[in-house]
C-alpha cells in the first residue's frame, strides 16, 4: 500500500517536474531569442542593489555590472578611461577595435554579466567586456594534507587560481579542461581535466554525462559533487580520491585518471579511484624508494591497528582470555580489577571520548584546542584509571589506535575507517573475534563489489595485477615503474610515451 | 567489454572452495587411512581428482564453453532435467548449510562452550547472502580478498620448523594402513569443491587458460595439504597422530609469541573467510540451477528462500556426529554426482554432434 502510495506520490511529482521544465524551456527559449534591450536587462536585474548602473548620457552609453565580481581598476582603466574623453565615432570604433563581443540575447548577457563583464549598451546594441576579478584568497599550504619533502601549494577557492597551478605543471597542449556547469540556480563551473591521448575516452564521456546529469539546486563542494556522480552513494567508503594538492592532481592526470575542479572548492576530485590511493601521499614519491615503501607499509598497519586494537582488548577481554600469555594477563587483569562495566561498554565510552575530543579540537581555533587537548589528555590519561572507570591498558589500545587513525593522508578516508572500528567493537562484544571476522567479512564482500567510475575498487589487489603492485603498498623504484595503472583503461600503457 | 572471471580469479576459487576445515583433520585422515608416510597418499587422491578434473575440462573444451544448463537442455526432455535440477538445488544448499554448520559447531565446542551454535550460523548465513547477492563476477573478486586475507595462516608452518624432524617420518611407506574405502573417501572428500566450476563456464574468459587455472587452483590445494601434512608427520609420531582428532588445531597450540598464544583460535576463526567461500560458492550454484526452474521468481528472493530453508532442514541436526554422517552420505553424492555428470555432459555434446553430422550429410 504503501508503495502504491509513493507510487502516485512520484508519478504527481513527475508530472510537475516536467510541467515546470517545460515552463522553463519555454523562458529559456524566449530569453534565447529576444534581442537584449537595457529596459529588459534592468528588470532582470530588479532589486539587485550590488549591480552597478553608469550612465554616459552624452554619447548614449549605459554601463551595468556587479561590482563584487570585477576588478575595479580594470574597469577604470579600460573603460570608463576610454569612454570618458571620446566622441560616438570614436566609441564606435573602440567597440570593434577592442574586439567587444555582441551579444545576441538576453540570456547570453545575463550570463555574461553574472560571470563578472560589464554590459555596454550603446546605440540599440549590446555589448560585455569581460573585466572578471574579485577578491580572492592567496595560494597557501594546505591545511589537511601537509607534505614534508615536496611542493607546499594548495588549491584555493578560485577555479582560476587552480586551473593555473595545474596548467603550470602540466605544459601540454593534450592537458584538455572541459567546462561544465552544476546547480539549477547557482550554476556553478565545473573543469573536468585530462590528458588527451593517455585517459580514456569512455571514461571522460561517462564523466561528463554524469555531471552533466546532476539535478539539484546547488552543489556545494567537491567532495559533494562526488557523492552526486558515484555509484554507490550509500557506502561508507570515499568512491573518489580528493586532494587539495597541485601536484597530486599532476600525477593523477599523468597516469591516465581525470581530475575534477569545482568553482569556490579548494579541493580536487580524481577519477577512477582505487582503496590504495587513499593510503599513499605525495612524500613516498619525494624520497628513497625503500622509505616510501616503509611509509606505505606503516600506513597500513596503521589501518590494521585502527580497526583491530580496541576491537581486539574487548574481544579477547569478553571471550578469550586464553589468547594471552600469562604474565600479560596478570597484568591485565589487575589493572581490569576496578572497573566496573563489562569491556563494550567500557571501550565504547572511551571510544566516544576520543571521538569527542578530536571533533572539539577540529572545530574549536588552534589556542583552544591546544587546552582541549590537555584537558582531555589528562581526563583520559589518568583520572579515568585512577577513578577506576577504564583499564590502564585500553587506554594504550584506544589512544594507538586513534594515533593510527591519523596517519592516513587522506581526510574522508581516516573518518570512514573511524566509523568502521565501531561497528567492529560492538560485533566484539557480542561474538568475540568470531564477531571481528565476521564484520571483516562483510566489509571486505562490499569493499570489494565497490566500483569508482565502473572500475574495481580493490584493483589490483582483486583483480589481481601483479604488475600494478609496484606502486600500491609498495613505491616500487621508478625504473619499475613502467606501465600505467590497469584501472585507467588507458590505450596508451607505457610511460614516458605520449601518442600524437 | 563484458565483465568475465579473470583465470587468477578461477584459480583461487578452486582453491579456496576445496580447502577448508578438514585441513584441522587431515594429518590424521591421511595417517588413518595410508599409514606412515601417508601424505604420499595425498599425491594419488589428487591426481584422481585431477581425472575427474580433466573429464570437466573436457566438456568444457567441446561444449565451447556454453553453459551445462544449454547442453542438458537442448538434447534432454524437460521431464528428465527438471527432477534432476530439484535434486541439485536441494543437494548444493544442503551441503553449504551443513558445512556451515559443522564449521560453526566446531567453534562452538572449542571456543564458546556456553552458547547455542544457532545464533553462530546465522552470522554466517547472513554473510553468505550478502556474498551470493553481489553476483558471480564481485564473488570472485571477494574470493581473491579472502584469499589473502587467509593465506598468512599456511606460513604459521615456518614456526614449527625447528621441531621438525625426519626420524619421526620412518623410512616405511603406508605402513599400517587401513586401506578401508571409508577412510580414502575421506580424505578424497578434503577435494571436493572443485565441480563448481562446471557452473562458471559462461563466466570465464574464453581462452585456453580455464583449464590451467582450474588445474592450477587444484594443485596449489595439493600443496598446502601436502605441508601442512608433512610438517605433521615430522611433528607428531605415527602412534600420536591417529590419536589426535585435530592435529593441525594441536600444531598450532604448540606455537606462542609473547604477545599471543593459543593461535589455533585465531586461526580457526580467521578460516571462517574460507568456508564461508565454500558455503557461498554451493548457494550459489543452487540458485544457479534453481533460476532454470523458477524462472519468475527474481534472484534475490530465491537465494533468501533456498538459505532460509536450508537453515530450516539444520535444525534438524544438532550434533557434530550427526553432521557428519549426512554430510558423507551428500558428498558421496556429491563425489558421484561430479564424476557422473561430465561423463553424461560429454555424452549428450557426443549424440548432438553425431546428429550433426549426420544431418550435414543428408543436407
Amino acid at each position: 500500500m504503501y508503495y502504491k502510495k509513493w507510487e502516485k506520490q512520484t508519478k504527481l511529482k513527475n508530472v510537475n517536474r516536467e510541467a515546470s521544465i517545460q515552463e522553463t524551456e519555454q523562458q529559456n527559449s524566449t530569453d534565447e531569442n529576444e534581442e537584449p534591450t537595457f529596459e529588459e536587462v534592468m528588470k532582470l536585474f530588479n532589486d539587485c542593489d550590488d549591480l552597478e548602473h553608469k550612465t554616459f548620457s552624452e554619447l548614449g552609453i549605459d554601463l551595468i555590472y556587479f561590482s563584487p565580481l570585477v576588478d575595479d581598476k580594470k574597469v577604470e582603466d579600460e573603460i570608463i578611461n576610454s569612454i570618458y574623453s571620446s566622441t560616438t565615432e570614436e566609441v564606435k570604433s573602440w567597440v570593434k577595435k577592442k574586439d567587444i563581443p555582441e551579444a545576441t540575447s538576453i540570456k547570453d548577457i545575463k550570463d555574461e554579466i553574472l560571470s563578472g563583464s560589464v554590459g555596454i549598451f550603446f546605440e540599440n546594441k549590446t555589448y560585455y567586456y569581460n573585466v572578471y576579478g574579485p577578491e580572492t584568497r592567496g595560494i597557501d599550504k594546505s591545511e589537511t594534507e601537509t607534505v614534508i619533502v615536496g611542493a607546499h601549494d594548495a588549491f584555493v577557492e578560485d577555479i582560476t587560481t587552480n586551473l593555473s597551478l595545474v596548467r603550470r605543471r602540466v605544459k601540454s597542449s593534450n592537458l584538455k579542461a572541459v567546462k561544465l556547469k552544476v546547480g539549477e540556480v547557482t550554476k556553478t563551473y565545473v573543469y573536468v581535466l585530462y590528458i588527451d591521448g593517455i585517459a580514456d575516452s569512455d571514461m571522460v564521456s561517462e564523466m561528463k554525462e554524469r555531471i552533466s546529469k546532476i539535478e539539484v539546486d546547488s552543489v556545494y563542494d567537491t567532495n559533494m559533487l562526488a557523492q552526486l556522480i558515484d555509484e554507490v552513494p550509500d557506502s561508507l567508503f570515499p568512491q573518489y580520491y580528493s586532494t587539495e594538492l597541485p601536484d597530486v592532481v599532476r600525477s593523477k592526470l599523468v597516469s591516465g585518471k581525470m581530475v575534477v575542479l569545482l568553482d569556490t572548492s579548494p579541493i580536487a576530485i580524481s577519477a577512477p579511484s582505487s582503496f590504495f590511493e587513499f593510503i599513499q601521499s605525495p612524500d613516498d614519491y619525494n624520497q628513497r624508494w625503500l622509505l616510501g615503501t616503509g611509509l606505505r607499509i606503516l600506513r597500513a598497519v596503521a589501518i590494521f591497528i585502527t580497526l583491530s586494537f580496541t576491537a581486539m582488548y574487548v574481544a579477547v577481554i569478553t571471550f578469550h582470555y586464553e589468547v594471552l600469555p600469562e604474565d600479560l594477563l596478570i597484568t591485565l587483569a589487575e589493572s581490569r580489577a576496578r572497573v566496573p562495566f563489562p569491556p563494550l561498554i567500557e571501550a565504547l565510552l572511551m571510544e566516544v571520548t576520543i571521538e569527542l575530543l578530536r571533533e572539539a579540537g577540529a572545530r574549536l581555533p588552534t589556542k583552544i584546542g591546544q587546552t582541549i587537548g590537555i584537558v582531555g589528555g589528562i581526563v583520559i590519561g589518568q583520572a579515568a584509571v585512577e577513578a577506576g572507570l577504564t583499564s590502564n591498558i585500553l587506554i594504550i589500545a584506544v589512544a594507538s589506535s586513534a594515533i593510527a587513525s591519523f596517519v592516513l593522508p587522506n581526510y574522508n578516508m581516516s573518518n570512514s575507517i573511524r566509523i568502521v572500528r565501531f561497528f567492529l567493537i560492538i560485533l566484539a562484544g557480542f561474538s568475540g573475534i568470531f564477531g571481528i571476522v565476521f564484520g571483516v567479512a562483510l566489509i571486505a564482500i562490499h569493499l570489494a563489489s565497490l566500483t569508482s567510475l565502473k572500475t574495481p575498487y580493490l584493483i589490483p589487489m582483486s583483480p589481481f595485477y601483479w604488475k600494478d603492485w609496484v606502486d600500491t603498498f609498495i613505491r616500487g623504484p621508478y625504473w619499475a615503474m613502467k606501465h600505467r595503472p590497469i584501472q585507467t583503461k588507458t590505450d596508451n600503457t607505457e610511460v614516458n610515451k605520449m601518442k600524437q | 567489454m563484458k565483465e568475465k572471471l579473470h583465470y587468477t580469479q578461477i584459480a583461487v576459487i578452486v582453491y579456496m572452495i576445496q580447502s577448508g576445515v578438514i585441513l584441522f583433520a587431515l594429518p590424521r585422515l591421511v595417517a588413518e587411512a595410508f599409514g606412515t608416510n601417508g601424505w604420499l597418499g595425498l599425491v594419488l587422491t589428487s591426481g584422481i581428482v585431477l581425472v575427474n578434473i580433466f573429464l570437466i575440462v573436457l566438456v568444457y573444451n567441446k561444449g565451447n564453453g556454453q553453459s551445462i544448463f544449454s547442453i542438458l537442455e537442448a538434447s534432454l526432455p524437460k521431464w528428465i532435467y527438471l527432477p534432476f535440477y530439484f535434486l541439485m538445488v536441494v543437494n548444493f544448499s544442503f551441503i553449504a548449510v551443513l558445512i556451515g554448520k559443522n564449521y560453526v559447531l566446531l567453534i562452538q565446542t572449542t571456543i564458546f562452550p556456553t552458547v547455542g551454535a544457532n545464533p553462530f550460523l546465522i552470522h554466517f548465513l547472513i554473510t553468505a547472502l550478502f556474498f551470493v547477492s553481489k553476483g558471480i563476477y564481485n564473488m570472485g573478486k571477494i574470493t581473491l580478498v579472502f584469499f589473502f586475507l587467509t593465506i598468512w595462516t599456511t606460513f604459521l608452518l615456518l614456526l614449527l620448523l625447528p621441531e621438525f624432524s625426519f626420524q619421526r617420518m620412518t623410512p616405511f611407506i603406508f605402513q599400517g594402513a587401513s586401506l578401508s574405502f571409508e577412510k580414502s573417501f575421506e580424505v578424497y572428500t578434503a577435494f571436493v569443491g572443485f565441480e563448481i566450476v562446471l557452473f562458471l563456464f559462461p563466466y570465464v574468459q574464453n581462452d585456453r587458460k580455464f583449464s590451467k587455472a582450474v588445474i592450477f587452483g587444484h594443485l596449489f590445494t595439493t600443496f598446502i595439504y601436502l605441508a601442512f601434512c608433512f610438517v605433521a608427520m615430522g611433528f607428531y609420531s605415527f602412534g600420536q597422530i591417529k590419536n589426535i582428532l585435530y592435529p593441525t588445531q594441536n600444531l598450532l597450540k604448540f606455537m606462542e609469541t609473547p604477545l599471543i598464544e593459543r593461535i589455533e583460535n585465531i586461526v580457526f576463526i580467521v578460516f571462517f573467510l574460507k568456508i564461508i567461500v565454500t558455503v557461498a560458492f554451493y548457494y550459489w550454484a543452487s540458485v544457479e540451477t534453481a533460476k532454470r526452474v523458477l524462472t519468475k521468481i527474481k534472484e534475490k528472493w530465491l537465494l533468501l528462500m533456498i538459505i532460509v530453508a536450508s537453515f530450516i532442514f539444520s535444525f534438524f541436526f544438532e550434533i557434530q556426529r550427526e553432521i557428519n554422517e549426512v554430510l558423507n552420505i551428500i558428498v558421496l553424492g556429491q563425489v558421484i554426482f561430479s564424476f557422473s555428470f561430465p561423463v553424461l555432459l560429454l555424452l549428450l555434446l557426443w549424440i548432438k554432434n553425431m546428429k550433426k553430422k549426420r544431418g550435414n550429410k543428408v543436407a
